[in-house]
């Protein structure tokens, strides 16, 4: 926070916005004053942007708008896929980077991804184009447990 | 994209849950056991599972012992070569199972090879990748192919020992190539060139159950060993 002159307070909020119109109170010299009329822009990616993700852990940048740059980590991209792991960092109020794995089995190679808007996906998306080999696509029931490794075996083709 | 449910058909908690041998298959059943160093002790069984009504028999003893290097199965019978370690040096031995009888027998002693390999079987050959015995007996990692008259593998072609996966691997076949995984990296070999064609580097899994489920090849690692993978060759770089 600071004062630009004797009628301006300009701050900084880390918080995440729960919805467009938040009430910040000041408390000035022991007063508490609500502000009023407030509304935060929406976040938003620019729409068309495809990524290409062969390996975990490679950054690459979003172009977006309005992004909350005090959000950090998984808070700033709305993901229902459990599957999907993905963390990103704002590099500045219009982009950020992320980084993108598969924790779980999933049914596609694409993956439409959001900004968290207030608690909802963003209107556009970015899409992420999956292009490892090796994708997983089942889970194995925690039922079933094993120290080290599975050995498997094929039937198909025996006679 | 084709995906099953995974289920568990029947725990044993009678079978030791130790399982460093091998998995086999004849005839739609399951062959198997749990150790890579085989001792003739009480835990060293063979067991057949057969899925279609979740049964698990144990197979007669098996007579021999030692170090599990391989196993393949021709001719109506399961093959298992074990190694021991006698006065400094490796002895091998070779044993036949049948299927029919519930039966071992011994049917050869010599290195046939040496270390771990893997069987497959493409258009009605059994091959084995691995270390062993060219005609001029000389130790040479490559394919070998199983001849039905001499009842041995003959090498067919060598390969850079650099592609030896040196520990226990399995292959997998689909479409005209043979995959099989080490040191984190899948490789493809064209069994039309008998060359390796491609190889992935990506996602070091460090794995050795590869196979083909319902025509799509799938692994299971330790990076999250409760995840099946599948491997899609189109995108290997």
């Amino acid at each position: 926070m600071d004062y630009n002159d004797d009628e301006t307070i300009r701050f900084t909020p880390s918080v995440f916005f729960a919805e467009p119109n938040p009430v910040f109170k000041v408390m000035i010299r022991t007063q508490e004053y609500a502000t009023n009329q407030l509304e935060i822009n929406e976040s938003d990616v620019l729409s068309g942007q495809i990524f290409d993700v062969k390996s975990f852990n490679v950054s690459q940048e979003v172009q977006a708008k309005n992004i909350n740059a005090m959000i950090l980590g998984d808070n700033l991209i709305f993901n229902s896929n459990p599957s999907v792991a993905i963390s990103a960092t704002p590099t500045s109020y219009n982009s950020f980077a992320f980084s993108f794995g598969l924790a779980g089995p999933v049914s596609s190679r694409l993956f439409e991804l959001y900004v968290n808007n207030f608690g909802e996906p963003s209107t556009n998306h970015f899409t992420i184009n999956y292009l490892n080999p090796v994708i997983p696509v089942l889970s194995i029931p925690t039922a079933v447990t094993f120290d080290d490794r599975l050995r498997a075996i094929s039937l198909d083709n025996k006679s | 994209m084709n995906t099953k449910e995974v289920k568990l058909l029947r725990p044993y908690p009678e079978v030791p849950n130790t399982l460093q041998g091998f998995v086999s298959s004849y005839k739609g059943k399951i062959y198997f056991t749990h150790f890579s160093e085989l001792t003739n002790g009480n835990l060293d069984n063979f067991y057949e599972f057969d899925p279609n009504n979740n049964s698990l028999k144990q197979l007669a003893k098996f007579p021999g012992g030692g170090q599990l290097i391989g196993k393949f199965v021709v001719e109506d019978k399961l093959f298992v070569e074990v190694q021991n370690f006698n006065n400094g040096g490796a002895q091998y031995s070779r044993y036949s199972y049948d299927f029919a009888k519930n039966s071992w027998n011994e049917v050869g002693t010599g290195a046939f090879f040496v270390n771990r390999y893997a069987d497959f079987e493409y258009a009605g050959k059994l091959y084995v990748l691995g270390i062993g015995l060219d005609a001029s007996a000389t130790l040479r990692f490559g394919l070998f192919s199983w001849n039905t008259s001499s009842q041995q593998f003959e090498l067919e072609n060598a390969l850079s020992n650099e592609d030896n996966p040196q520990k226990e691997f399995s292959i997998a076949v689909k479409g005209g190539f043979a995959y099989y995984h080490m040191d984190g990296q899948t490789i493809q070999f064209d069994l039309s060139t008998r060359k390796i064609s491609k190889r992935s580097t990506l996602y070091p899994l460090e794995a050795n159950s590869l196979s083909v489920s319902n025509g799509e090849l799938v692994i299971t690692g330790k990076i999250n060993k409760q995840l099946v993978y599948r491997i899609d060759p189109e995108y290997f770089e």
